[in-house]
């Protein structure tokens, strides 16, 4: 069975009147990307058509029996006649007009069920979650109960008893069908309650079953629609068995199930009164199926995305392309890693994403170097490119990578990327919790680390496991070892990650924001292990964040990343003391700093840039206090200066000297 | 985990009594037990003597709590048709059903999941595209008509096969294959999608990241993380093809186990014999859903015993 619909993000009950015509047309032209599932919206249609039509599109009465005519078999072939398109069955009847007639009984006891089903369970679902308590807990267990009845034996000995009609097969596949409707709408109604906007309507006053009630229909029809369409295919084919074992539709009238059985007893000299019938069947079910899985994909954005990044992955290739050798710098040799002008794309339904947009960048061994950046300035982007994460829909397009002068990049270079990936360089991430696998304990996930890269055996992975963990400070080391993912705090398991990453004894140390989602405590905690474990093991570490505060305490070098690039480099105290670049001037004076008085809360004016088409010239232009008209018109490249600082922008050029940036402008600096 | 156990026989307990109060009310109350039993003919003076024989004529509470003692002790009355305990035929046709299931299952098991892991590390190459259109057919054809199409290709065109019945492996294989596709069809999406989904995941990444050979990734990382949703799904099915689809197959082949049965006995008008049928059956899933359940708890550490 598919996926059980997902209500994703909950919509506002409020709707304009321009909307409607928008929202129609957006679905027609969805329905048209989708040309397969168009197919079998088409394909259902005009079964629809033909059932509610029979009498005008069948050349016969399903009913008429000719003696002469038995047994026919399709135009095609050898005996048959245009006038039977399909052939007769043993009473002379015509197959195609059957089929036609047999439509209706599917299609309509089909619509139906999901009809009387669905309303039922609909409001069951809804007098379950409005009500909760006691109607709740009953209407559940009654649910969790007929959910395990065998529905199938129970149907075959009701409608044995009280004898099928089309009447009681719908109402016994109803009844074997309503729990599904009950139990998603009680869910979608339970999560509403449960959203801040709804306790916030309690708390001001108003009821909550209202404020429920308002936003419920638009939450509910998507994943309803979608359930109907899935359990329209279920139940027609629950018809069609009914019919099989002769308790659905009876004699004289049609159904496809009916006549597979008894066209079953002529396979051998008639086969096409088994054949037929049933093809009728599989096709009306995948047509619904179709539609079906349409409406799923369509009515949840995630789901858009996910097709789409498949799509996109049959068109480009990995990054295994060499890339075209990037311009020789003359420190190649001492640097540990060097990225020369890296692009990254990421390729979405809405555009191509420009992550990364020439990124240049040296890290020398033993070297703390911060990155720091607004969210989607690229910095964790970069570190993924760096450690061979960027898959589809991402793609590196262009620059290198180069580790200890080898790149990373190209097929050669991604073998030898796999060989030091983990080994002399090693990532940490944000959330702890997520980087762990929950299955495998804390110990296996350090020691397969070992195991590969040093060729550990087991005994020797586990007392080196064991050292490490003692190295981040976690107490009780082998009882640690044991424990899943779950069962570790949050620091503590930052304190595993680490372990992991140094677990090789690496070179480089990535940590993407690594304290950013732990407690302040825990954050100062963990700088100082970071701090203390660079001294002793004298590892370069790249710290990317966005907490200024950080920098400040941990790193020798910091690099400033806006819209996809850096903009400013130097050393810690120098930059901050002087910035460079006026985007870097903005961060610095937006920082609150507790010692001064009361303050306006700074901000840098304006946006950051659309990275799906990033403005022509300097990318910080639009919100520059200092632009000129050069700025916008050329991309200002990385100049570099004596002292060691670099910056893209314009001003540097300019300026003869040193300079000092304030409200007045590019001042000189004495 | 005692305490799990018999949280999950209670709920069972609810179950199997759904299903014998729903069986007895169709086939006490709804239903006429004296007319199905008797020929057309029979007077309604030899009607109600019948009645007062088998003990119908009661208040219907009172043959409610007989009946509840009688199922309690296995004792589920005698078939109509076949002049034996109900209780001796399911015990003898349940393993031949058993047999038809356990080999579908492992089938659908051993053939989608490799498959599944396949589309979902190649997604737009060849194994993918085999995969979402083997899931569409599979997931609309009805399958008595499938196994039609399979005894008029293999039995009928090609005559490799038996058309029916049991005997030695050679009629397996038709049942077997035509009860696996559905279940096979959708284990393969929920292999194939809940791999995508784990692939995207931060371990994964992290795994990737730690330089890890990719074969330890998918097979150790990847691999015991979709096991349990996949199991789960496969435990389902297992109970959906015991208790529905089993008795579409076994029609179609022939094949006598329980299903078949089950069909005989309607068309035989035996109600006692499909009284009982339902009600083992039932007492079954409950028994399978409940070892299902344990076995999901014990598989996944995050899971406690609450």
């Amino acid at each position: 069975m598919f996926n059980a619909p997902q209500f994703g993000t909950t919509v506002s009950g409020r709707r304009r009147p321009g909307e409607l015509t928008n929202a129609l047309r957006a679905l027609g032209r969805e329905l048209w990307s989708d040309r397969v599932s168009f197919i079998g919206f088409l394909i259902l249609l005009a079964l629809v058509l033909t059932a509610v039509f029979a009498p005008l599109v069948a050349p016969f009465d399903p009913t008429a029996q000719s003696l002469r005519a038995r047994l026919l078999p399709p135009f095609w072939l050898p005996r048959g006649t245009i006038a039977h398109l399909l052939g007769t069955d043993y009473l002379g009847r015509d197959v195609l007009s059957r089929l036609i007639y047999g439509s209706r009984a599917s299609l309509g006891i089909g619509v139906s069920v999901v009809a009387l089903a669905g309303s039922f369970g609909v409001v069951m679902g809804l007098v379950a979650g409005y009500l909760g308590g006691r109607t709740d807990s009953v209407i559940m267990r009654v649910i969790d109960t007929q959910i395990a009845f065998p529905g199938l034996l129970l149907a075959l000995i009701i409608l044995a008893t009280i004898g099928p009609t089309p009447a009681t097969v719908i109402v016994v596949l109803a009844l074997n069908g309503w729990m599904v409707y009950a139990r998603m709408t009680r869910g979608i109604v339970l999560s509403l309650r449960q959203m801040p906007f709804v306790e916030a309507a309690e708390m001001i006053g108003c009821k909550p079953r209202r404020v429920v009630f308002r936003h419920l229909l638009p939450n509910l029809t998507s994943p309803l629609l979608t359930l109907m369409m899935l359990e329209f295919a279920r139940v027609v084919l629950a018809e069609a068995s009914l019919s099989f074992l002769g308790l659905g539709v009876q004699p004289p009238a049609s159904s496809w199930g009916l006549d597979v059985a008894t066209g079953k007893a002529y396979i051998f000299n008639a086969w096409w009164l088994a054949t037929f019938p049933g093809f009728a069947i599989a096709l009306t079910v995948l047509a619904i199926n179709l539609v079906a899985s349409w409406a799923r994909v369509t009515s949840d954005p995630q789901e858009r995305e996910k097709r789409f990044a498949r799509q996109l992955r049959a068109l480009i290739g990995t990054n295994a392309a060499p890339r075209p050798a990037a311009s020789a710098h003359a420190s190649a040799g001492q640097n540990l890693l060097a990225i020369r002008d890296l692009v990254v794309h990421f390729h979405t339904r809405g555009g191509t994403l420009q992550a990364v947009r020439g990124l240049t960048l040296e890290v020398r061994p033993g070297e703390v170097l911060g990155i720091v950046g607004e969210t989607g300035s690229g910095k964790s982007v970069t570190a993924q490119a760096i450690m061979g994460l960027i898959n589809v829909p991402g793609e590196i397009c262009g620059g290198d990578i180069l580790w200890k002068g080898r790149s990373l990049l190209g097929p050669q270079g991604q073998s030898y990327a796999r060989e030091i990936q983990g080994k002399e360089a090693a990532i940490i991430f944000q959330d702890p919790m997520t980087s762990l696998n929950p299955l495998l304990t804390v110990g296996t996930q350090i020691g397969e680390v070992l195991r590969h890269h040093l060729d550990l055996s087991g005994a020797a992975a586990r007392t080196r496991t064991i050292e490490l963990l003692s190295l981040v400070g976690i107490t009780a080391p082998e009882r640690r070892m044991a424990q899943y993912p779950h069962e570790v705090s949050g620091g503590m398991c930052q304190r595993v990650m680490i372990a992991m990453a140094l677990a090789c004894e690496p070179e480089l140390l990535i940590a993407d924001e690594p304290t950013t989602a732990l407690d302040v405590t825990i954050q100062s905690q963990t700088l100082d292990l970071l701090a203390s474990l660079q001294a002793s093991l004298g590892l370069a570490i790249i710290l990317i964040t966005h907490d200024l505060g950080v920098i400040a305490r941990m790193c020798d070098r910091v690099a400033v990343m806006y819209g996809g690039r850096i903009v400013e480099e130097g050393a810690t105290a120098a930059l901050f003391e002087r910035p460079l670049h006026p985007y870097t001037v903005g961060l610095l004076r937006s920082t609150p700093r507790l010692a001064a008085q009361k303050q306006r809360l700074e901000s840098i004016e304006g946006t950051p840039p659309n990275l799906l088409s990033p403005p022509v010239g300097c990318c910080f232009a639009a919100r520059c206090a200092w632009a000129k008209e050069r700025c916008t018109g050329n991309d200002p490249p990385r100049i570099l200066k004596t002292d060691g600082r670099s910056a893209s922008c314009w001003l540097l050029e300019d300026a003869a000297t040193d300079y000092v940036l304030s409200d007045s402008g590019a001042q000189s600096h004495a | 985990m005692g305490a799990f156990v018999i949280r999950r026989l209670y709920h069972g307990i609810y179950v199997v009594l759904g299903v014998t109060i729903v069986v007895f009310v169709v086939t006490r109350v709804i239903g006429d037990p004296v007319s199905a039993m008797l020929p057309m003919e029979t007077s309604a003076a030899q009607r109600a003597a019948f009645a007062q024989q088998l003990g119908l004529d009661r208040p219907l509470y009172i043959q409610f709590i007989d009946f509840l003692a009688d199922v309690a002790h296995l004792n589920l009355g005698e078939s109509l048709w076949q002049h034996r305990p109900v209780t001796q035929i399911v015990f003898e046709k349940l393993p031949i059903t058993l047999y038809l299931v356990g080999t579908a299952m492992a089938l659908a098991i051993v053939l989608s999941i490799p498959l599944g892991i396949m589309a979902a590390l190649k997604p737009g190459r060849i194994a993918d595209r085999i995969t979402v259109v083997l899931s569409l057919i599979g997931l609309s054809v009805p399958q008595f008509w499938l196994g039609v199409l399979l005894i008029l290709l293999f039995a009928v065109d090609l005559r490799w096969l038996p058309t029916s019945g049991s005997g030695d492996v050679s009629h397996l294989i038709l049942p077997a294959l035509t009860l696996a596709v559905p279940a096979m069809t959708r284990i393969l999406m929920v292999v194939r999608s809940s791999m995508m989904d784990e692939l995207n995941t931060q371990h994964i990444k992290v795994a990737i990241a730690k330089g890890l050979p990719f074969r330890r990734v998918i097979g150790v990382h990847a691999l015991r993380n979709i096991a349990i949703p996949v199991m789960t799904l496969a435990g389902w099915e297992t109970v959906r093809a015991l208790a529905g689809y089993s008795v579409v197959v076994e029609t179609v082949f022939a094949w006598p186990g329980l299903g078949l049965a089950a069909v005989q006995a309607i068309e035989r008008q035996d109600l006692i014999l499909l009284q009982g049928i339902v009600f083992y059956v039932a007492v079954m899933v409950v028994i399978i859903n409940i070892g299902l359940d344990l076995a999901q708890k014990l598989v996944d550490p995050r899971v406690k015993f609450g």
